[in-house]
C-alpha cells in the first residue's frame, strides 16, 4: 500500500488547503511543506525496503479499477529499482522546492500549494503506475497543474509559454493515446498490464501478427510523444520558454522530475513494446541526441538570461542522457538513467540559486550582474560547486553519469562517443562564460552592493541538494546496484531476447 | 633508503604503509576543509599554519611509506609446471584498493592507490616542493585578505595532485588531472575581482577541457581493447600481508639465465593494462600486426572477447589500436602540460600569485602529462607512431616556446614560455623512448623553475608589483639573497654544467642524437638541431633574464625604489632549499635513474661514447653561447628591448608568439560567439519557433478563420448546402 498511500497523501494533503478561506493564509505554505515532507518521509522504504537482488518490480499492489466487458484498467503499481529512484527523486525534491517558493509566491498562495501537490501526486503516480492506462491519466493529469504554476504564477510572457507548453505536449500525447488504444486492441483488450503488454505484442510479433508497419507507425506515435518531453532537438522550443516563465518551483519541478517522464517513457514503453522500430531508428535518435548536445550547448551561450541558458543546458545534458540509453549498452542504459537522476539534482539546484538572485534583483540578465562573488561569497561558493556538477566535474553526480553515457556511446560506435563528448568542453564554455559575467570581475551595478546573501532558509534548503551531489558523485554503486535489474529487463526487450514467460494469448482475427 | 625502523617485520610494515597510503592525500585534504569550512573563523597564522602542516605531513608520510616501498622483499611464485621458484623483487610497490568506485556492467573502477619508484618519487617532489611553497606563501600572501582560501586551494590542489599520482588506474587519474585543473581555474582567477584574471582561469579551464576529452577517449579506447582501466593487477590477499603482484619480466626461476620464453610467461589474474603491455612486450611473436582479438594460445594472455573488436574496423590491429588511444592520451597531456596547439593557457595563467605559478604552472600540475606518458610508457612502447608524434609535437613546442621567450619583457612571462619550451622538452626525451631522462627532467625542473618563479616573486614582491622587467635593474645589491639563488637557478636552467638541468636536459638531447644517429631518420636530426638551437635560446633568456633585472642601474620609479627591500625569511628559506637543489639535485641520479625507476632503457642504448661527447661539446657551446651573448647584451650593455615597437621581423613574430594566441582571442572565440547567435536567431527563432511552431498556429487560425465564414448566419446559404449535400450524397448512393 506504500505507493498507494504516497499518491494519496499529497492529495489528502491538499484537501484543507481547499477549504482554506483566506486566499493568502500563512499557514498555506507550511502545511503543504509539511505535507510534501511527510510525504518524502512515508516514500523511504522504496530506498531502504528495496532489495536489489529481489524480483524486477517490487511494492506492488494490484486494485479493481475500470473493468467492463472490453475495457479493463487496474489500479496497479510497482516499481523496479529505476521507478523507484525516480519516485524518491520525486519526493525528495518536492519539499525543497516548496522551500524554494517561500517568498516567491505572494498571490494565490492557497491555489499554487494545491497546485503544487496535485502535481507531485501525479508525478509518483507516473513512474510507479505499471498499467499503461494508468500511466497515461497521470502523464495527462501531470500537465494540467503545470500549466497552472506557469500560466498564472509566471512571468510576463506567461500566457504564449504555457500555452505552447500544453499545446507542444498534449500534440504529442495524443498521438500516443491513439497508439495505446490500438496496441490495446491488437493484444486481444485483456488488460493495459505493461508487462502483459509487451509480452503479447513480442508474441504477435513473433507469429506475425504485429506487422513492421503496424510496429513503426505505432513507434513514431509513442516516440513524439516522450521525444517532445525530453525534449529531444527538433522539439524542444517550447521548454526555454516554459522555464523562463515558470515561477521557481515550476521550473525546478519541471527540470527535475517532468522531462525526465520522457526518457522514463523510452525506457519503458517504446523499447520494450517495439524493438525492431527503436532498433531500426536508435543511429537517427543518436544523431538527434548529438544535435542536441552540440547545438543545445551553442545555444545555451548565446543566452543572455540566465534561466534560459540552464534550459538549453538541459537540452544538452538530457541529449546525453538519452545518447547513452540508445547505445543499449548496459554502461550506456544505467548511464543515462543515472545522468536523469543527476540532472534532476544539479539542474534543480541551478534553478533554485538563479531564484534566489532573481527574489532580491528581479533580474536573471546575466549583464545586470558581474562582480558579486564579493558581496555574497556564500551563494557564490553553491553556484560554483553546483556548476562544477552540472560540467562533470570528477567526484560530483555529472561526471558519473555523463562518463557512464558516454562510455555506453563510445562501445557502440565511437563516433557517438567523439561527438557527444564534445558536449564535455561545451558545458565548461557556456557554464563557466556565466559565472565569470556574473560573479568575477569588478563590480558592475553600485545596487548590488547591498545583495544579501543566503539565509538560514536557502542555506538549508540546498544543502541537502549539496549533499547528494557529493554522495552520487562518490558512491555511485548505491545507486547502480539498484538499476541493474531494470537496465538488464531494458536491454533483454530491447535486443528481442526475453523468453516470453507466458504463453501467447489468443488474439482476435 | 630503507628508514624503517629495525624491529618491525618488512613485509608487516610493507602492508602496512600500503593501507596508509590514502593518509598521504588526505591529509592535504583535511587542511582544505578547516581552511575551507572555518574561513574567516580562524587567525591568519593559524590558516596558514594548519595548510603547511598539512603538507609537511603528508611529505613525511610520503617519505616513510617511499622508503618501505623501496625495500627488497623475496616471494614464493608457483610456476606453470607446479614448481616453487623463489622471486626477488627489487622494489616492489605499495598496493591498497579501498573500494569500489564506479560498477557498471563490465566496468569496474575502484578508490586504489598505488605507489611504486615512478609514483612515489613524484610524490614525493610534489610534497617536498610544494611544502617549501606553503611556507614561501605565508610570506608572499601575508598581505592578502582572502589568506584562508588561498591556503584551502593550495591544499586542495595538493589534494588532487597526489590522487593523480597515486592512483593505481586511469579513472581516477582522471579525477586528479581535472581536479588539479580545477584548482587551477582558481587559483589563477584567485583575484576575481579583476575581469582579465578570472578570464585566464576560464581560458586555462577550458583549453585543459578540450584536451580532457582526448584523455577520456583514450580511456574508452583502451577500455575497449583490454576491459579494463587498473594500471595493474589488484594487489593479491594473503592473509593480513599483501603479496606483491610479480610483474611478467620477473618470472623467470632464478638461476636460469636467457630469454624470458613465452612458457615461463605469467600472467597476474586480472590483469591491468601495463601487466598486458608487459606479458605481450616478452611475447616473440611479431609485433606489428597482431589482431585486435590477439590471445597466446595458452590463453594468458586473452583479448578474444574485447569490444573492440566490434566497434573498430577490421583493418585495425592490435598496434592501431595501441596508436589510437596513446595519441588520445597525449591530446589530454598537451592540454595538461600546455604543448602546442593547446599551450595558449598557461602564459595567461600567470594572472594567478607567483606562488601558484611555482607550484602548478610549473613544478607540478603541468608536468602531469608527462607522469602519465611515463606511467603508461609500456603501452606507447607498443605504437612508434605515438612515439613519432609525442617527439615532434614536444621537439616543435621546445623551440616554438624558446623563440617566444626572447622578447618578453614581463618577467613572469618569460618563465611561463620557459615552462612551455622545458615541457617540450621532456615530451621529446619521451618521444624518443627515453622515459625515465624524461621523469629526471620533470624533477630538476620542479627544483629549478619553482625557484626562478619563487625568486621572481620576491623581486616583484620587492618591486611594489612592478613586473616588467624594463623597469627593474641593478637589484642584486638590494636583493642579494635572491639575486644569488636566482642566479643559481638561471644557470641550472641554462644547462650549465654539473647544475640540476644539465644533467638532465643533456640525458634527453643526447637519446634524441642517438635516436637519430641509429634510426637515420632525418626528423630526428631536424629534432635535435632544433632541441639544441632551443637550447641556446634557453641560455639566452635565462641570463637576459638576469641581466635586466639585477645589472646595470635600477630603472624604476622613485617611489618604488624607496620600497626596495629583501624579502622576510618564510620567502628566502624556500629559497635556500631549492637553490642547494637546483645546484646539486642533478648528481644523485645522474645514471642510475632509469635503474632505480625500473624502467627500460631505451633502445638506442648509451652505447655511443661518440654520440656523447659530439651532443656534450655541441649543448656546452649553446648552453656558454647564450648565456654568454645575453649577458654581453642586456647586462654589460643595458639594452632595454622595446619589443613592441620593434621593426625586426623576427622580434615582432616572437612578441607576438608567431600569432597562435591572437588566433584563439580573436578568430576562435570570434566565430564561436557568432556562430552561436547565429545558431539561436536563424534555427531556434527563425526556422523552428516562427515558421514551424508559430507558424503552425497561425496556420491553424487562419484556416479556421477562413472557415469561419461559412458560418455567416445567412439562412439562404445554409440552406443551399444542406441542398447541395443532399445532393452529393444521392449522386453517391445511386453511383453505387
Amino acid at each position: 500500500m506504500l505507493l498507494t498511500a504516497l499518491i494519496v497523501l499529497p492529495l489528502v494533503g491538499a484537501l484543507p488547503l481547499l477549504f482554506a478561506r483566506d486566499q493568502n493564509a500563512r499557514e498555506a505554505k507550511g502545511w503543504a511543506f509539511l505535507v510534501s515532507f511527510v510525504t518524502f518521509l512515508v516514500s523511504l522504504p522504496l530506498w531502504f525496503n528495496f532489495d536489489p537482488t529481489g524480483p524486477l518490480y517490487q511494492f506492488v499492489e494490484k486494485h479493481r479499477w475500470i473493468s467492463l466487458p472490453r475495457l479493463n484498467m487496474g489500479f496497479n503499481l510497482g516499481v523496479d529499482g529505476f521507478a523507484a529512484l525516480m519516485v524518491l527523486l520525486t519526493t525528495f525534491l518536492m519539499p525543497i522546492a516548496l522551500l524554494g517558493s517561500w517568498n516567491y509566491i505572494k498571490e494565490r498562495q492557497k491555489e499554487f500549494y494545491i497546485a503544487m501537490l496535485v502535481l507531485e501526486a501525479a508525478m509518483i503516480g507516473v513512474f510507479a503506475a505499471t498499467d499503461l492506462f494508468l500511466f497515461y491519466v497521470f502523464f495527462e493529469a501531470s500537465l494540467i497543474p503545470m500549466y497552472l504554476l506557469i500560466g498564472i504564477w509566471g512571468g510576463e510572457n506567461r500566457i504564449y509559454a504555457t500555452t505552447k507548453f500544453l499545446i507542444y505536449t498534449v500534440f504529442g500525447s495524443l498521438l500516443m493515446f491513439v497508439a495505446i488504444l490500438f496496441v490495446y486492441h491488437k493484444t486481444g483488450s485483456a488488460d493495459f498490464g505493461i508487462t502483459g503488454l509487451t509480452e503479447r505484442l513480442a508474441a504477435l510479433r513473433l507469429r506475425g501478427t504485429f506487422s513492421r508497419t503496424e510496429e513503426f507507425w505505432c513507434f513514431w506515435a509513442f516516440a513524439l510523444a516522450f521525444s517532445i518531453k525530453v525534449p529531444i532537438f527538433p522539439l524542444h522550443t517550447w521548454l526555454p520558454d516554459a522555464h523562463v516563465e515558470a515561477p521557481t518551483p515550476g521550473s525546478v519541478v519541471l527540470a527535475g522530475i517532468l522531462l525526465k517522464m520522457g526518457g522514463y517513457g523510452f525506457l519503458r514503453f517504446i523499447v520494450p513494446f517495439f524493438p525492431v522500430a527503436s532498433e531500426h531508428y536508435a543511429p537517427l535518435f543518436a544523431t538527434l541526441c548529438i544535435v542536441g548536445i552540440i547545438y543545445g550547448s551553442f545555444m545555451a551561450f548565446a543566452q543572455q538570461d540566465m534561466k534560459k541558458l540552464i534550459a538549453y543546458s538541459s537540452v544538452a545534458h538530457l541529449g546525453t542522457c538519452m545518447l547513452g540509453i540508445f547505445s543499449y549498452r548496459i554502461e550506456g542504459v544505467q548511464g543515462g538513467m543515472y545522468q536523469m537522476l543527476s540532472h534532476g539534482i544539479s539542474t534543480s539546484a541551478l534553478f533554485l540559486l538563479v531564484g534566489m538572485l532573481y527574489e532580491r534583483t528581479h533580474s536573471r540578465a546575466i549583464a545586470y550582474y558581474g562582480g558579486i562573488a564579493k558581496v555574497v561569497p556564500v551563494f557564490t561558493v553553491c553556484f560554483i560547486v553546483v556548476t562544477l556538477s552540472s560540467i562533470g566535474l570528477p567526484l560530483t553526480n555529472g561526471f558519473v553519469g555523463e562518463f557512464t553515457c558516454l562510455m555506453g556511446a563510445f562501445f557502440r560506435e565511437p563516433w557517438w562517443g567523439v561527438l557527444g563528448g564534445l558536449g564535455v568542453i561545451l558545458g565548461a564554455v557556456y557554464m563557466l562564460f556565466m559565472v565569470k559575467s556574473v560573479f568575477f570581475g569588478p563590480l558592475v551595478r553600485k545596487s548590488n552592493l547591498t545583495l544579501q546573501d543566503l539565509d538560514s532558509r536557502e542555506l538549508s534548503l540546498l544543502t541537502p541538494l549539496l549533499i547528494m551531489i557529493f554522495v552520487m558523485g562518490v558512491a555511485p554503486t548505491l545507486f547502480f546496484r539498484r538499476m541493474q535489474p531494470a537496465a538488464e529487463e531494458f536491454l533483454d526487450y530491447a535486443h528481442t531476447k526475453k523468453p516470453l514467460r507466458a504463453a501467447a494469448p489468443e488474439v482476435p482475427q | 633508503m630503507n628508514l624503517l625502523p629495525e624491529w618491525m617485520d618488512p613485509q608487516r610494515a610493507h602492508a602496512f604503509y600500503a593501507d596508509a597510503l590514502f593518509l598521504i592525500p588526505l591529509l592535504p585534504f583535511l587542511g582544505f576543509l578547516i581552511n575551507a569550512l572555518t574561513r574567516k573563523g580562524i587567525s591568519r597564522g593559524a590558516s596558514g599554519g594548519v595548510a603547511c602542516l598539512a603538507a609537511a605531513l603528508s611529505f613525511l608520510w610520503t617519505l616513510l611509506s617511499f622508503s618501505a616501498s623501496a625495500g627488497g622483499l623475496a616471494d614464493h611464485v608457483r610456476l606453470p609446471d607446479g614448481s616453487l621458484c623463489l622471486v626477488r623483487d627489487p622494489a616492489h610497490p605499495l598496493h591498497a584498493v579501498y573500494g569500489t568506485w564506479i560498477e557498471v556492467g563490465a566496468f569496474h573502477c575502484s578508490f586504489g592507490l598505488y605507489m611504486d619508484q615512478l609514483s612515489g618519487l613524484l610524490a614525493l617532489v610534489v610534497t617536498g616542493v610544494g611544502l617549501l611553497i606553503h611556507i614561501y606563501s605565508m610570506g608572499y600572501m601575508g598581505h592578502d585578505k582572502a589568506y584562508a582560501r588561498y591556503f584551502a586551494y593550495l591544499n586542495l590542489f595538493l589534494f588532487a595532485m597526489l590522487v593523480l599520482i597515486l592512483s593505481d588506474n586511469l579513472v581516477l587519474t582522471f579525477v586528479g588531472w581535472e581536479g588539479v585543473g580545477l584548482c587551477s581555474y582558481l587559483l589563477i582567477g584567485f583575484w576575481y575581482e579583476d575581469a582579465a584574471k578570472a578570464s585566464a582561469g576560464m581560458k586555462a579551464f577550458i583549453f585543459n577541457r578540450v584536451g580532457d576529452l582526448g584523455f577520456l577517449l583514450g580511456i574508452f579506447t583502451l577500455l575497449a581493447v583490454f576491459g579494463t582501466v587498473d594500471y595493474v593487477a589488484p594487489p593479491r590477499q594473503l592473509g593480513t600481508y599483501r603479496a606483491p603482484v610479480i610483474e611478467p619480466r620477473l618470472m623467470k626461476p632464478t638461476g636460469q639465465g636467457g630469454d624470458v620464453a613465452q612458457e615461463t610467461l605469467l600472467m597476474p589474474e586480472n590483469p591491468g593494462l601495463l601487466d598486458y603491455a608487459k606479458g605481450l612486450s616478452l611475447l616473440a611473436a611479431p609485433k606489428a600486426t597482431r589482431p585486435l582479438r590477439f590471445s597466446t594460445p595458452d590463453g594468458r594472455i586473452d583479448l578474444s572477447r574485447n569490444l573492440a573488436t566490434r566497434i573498430f574496423p577490421d583493418w585495425f590491429t592490435l598496434g592501431t589500436a595501441m596508436t589510437l588511444a596513446c595519441v588520445l592520451l597525449f591530446v589530454g597531456a598537451c592540454g595538461k602540460s600546455a604543448q602546442l596547439p593547446l599551450y595558449a593557457w598557461l602564459p595567461d595563467a600567470m594572472a594567478g600569485p607567483t606562488p601558484v605559478s611555482a607550484l602548478i604552472h610549473a613544478a607540478t600540475m603541468v608536468t602531469a602529462g608527462v607522469y602519465m606518458a611515463a606511467r603508461l610508457h609500456p603501452l606507447y612502447l607498443m605504437s612508434p607512431e605515438a612515439m613519432h608524434v609525442m617527439a615532434c609535437v614536444g621537439g616543435l613546442t621546445a623551440i616554438f616556446a624558446a623563440l617566444c621567450a626572447l622578447t618578453q619583457t614581463d618577467i613572469k612571462k618569460v618563465l611561463a614560455y620557459s615552462t612551455v619550451s622545458q615541457l617540450g622538452y621532456m615530451f621529446l626525451g619521451a618521444g624518443v623512448g627515453a622515459f625515465a631522462f624524461a621523469i629526471f627532467h620533470v624533477v630538476t625542473h620542479a627544483f629549478f623553475k619553482a625557484l626562478l618563479f619563487l625568486c621572481s616573486g620576491s623581486v616583484i614582491h620587492a618591486m611594489s608589483g612592478e613586473q616588467d622587467m624594463r623597469k627593474m635593474g641593478g637589484l642584486r645589491k638590494q636583493l642579494p639573497l635572491t639575486f644569488i639563488t636566482m642566479f643559481i637557478g638561471a644557470l641550472a636552467l641554462a644547462g650549465f654544467p654539473f647544475f640540476a638541468g644539465w644533467w638532465s636536459k643533456d640525458a634527453i638531447l643526447a637519446q634524441v642524437l642517438a635516436r637519430a644517429h641509429e634510426s637515420h631518420e632525418s626528423i630526428y636530426y631536424l629534432l635535435y638541431v632544433l632541441a639544441v638551437v632551443g637550447a641556446f635560446c634557453t641560455a639566452f633568456y635565462s641570463f637576459r633574464l638576469i641581466g635586466m633585472t639585477f645589472f646595470g642601474t635600477c630603472r624604476a620609479s622613485a617611489e618604488v625604489k624607496q620600497h626596495i627591500h629583501e624579502s622576510p625569511p618564510t620567502m628566502t628559506t624556500p629559497l635556500l632549499v631549492l637553490a642547494f637543489l637546483s645546484a646539486a639535485g642533478g648528481v644523485l641520479w645522474a645514471n642510475s635513474l632509469p635503474t632505480f625507476l625500473n624502467f627500460p632503457e631505451p633502445t638506442q642504448n648509451a652505447n655511443h661514447p661518440q654520440v656523447h661527447h659530439v651532443n656534450l661539446v655541441v649543448t656546452l657551446v649553446a648552453a656558454f653561447g647564450g648565456i654568454l651573448l645575453a649577458l654581453f647584451l642586456y647586462a654589460k650593455n643595458q639594452k632595454v628591448p622595446q619589443p613592441a615597437q620593434s621593426k625586426n621581423v623576427l622580434v615582432a613574430l616572437s612578441w607576438n608568439k608567431f600569432g597562435v594566441e591572437a588566433f584563439y582571442d580573436k578568430v576562435v572565440t570570434t566565430t564561436f560567439i557568432i556562430l552561436a547567435e547565429m545558431l539561436y536567431l536563424v534555427v531556434d527563432v527563425l526556422i523552428i519557433d516562427t515558421l514551424f511552431v508559430n507558424g503552425l498556429g497561425f496556420a491553424t487560425r487562419a484556416t479556421s478563420g477562413a472557415l469561419r465564414r461559412m458560418q455567416s448566419g445567412v439562412v439562404n446559404l445554409y440552406a443551399a448546402g444542406i441542398l447541395l449535400g443532399a445532393l452529393a450524397v444521392l449522386f453517391f448512393l445511386l453511383r453505387g
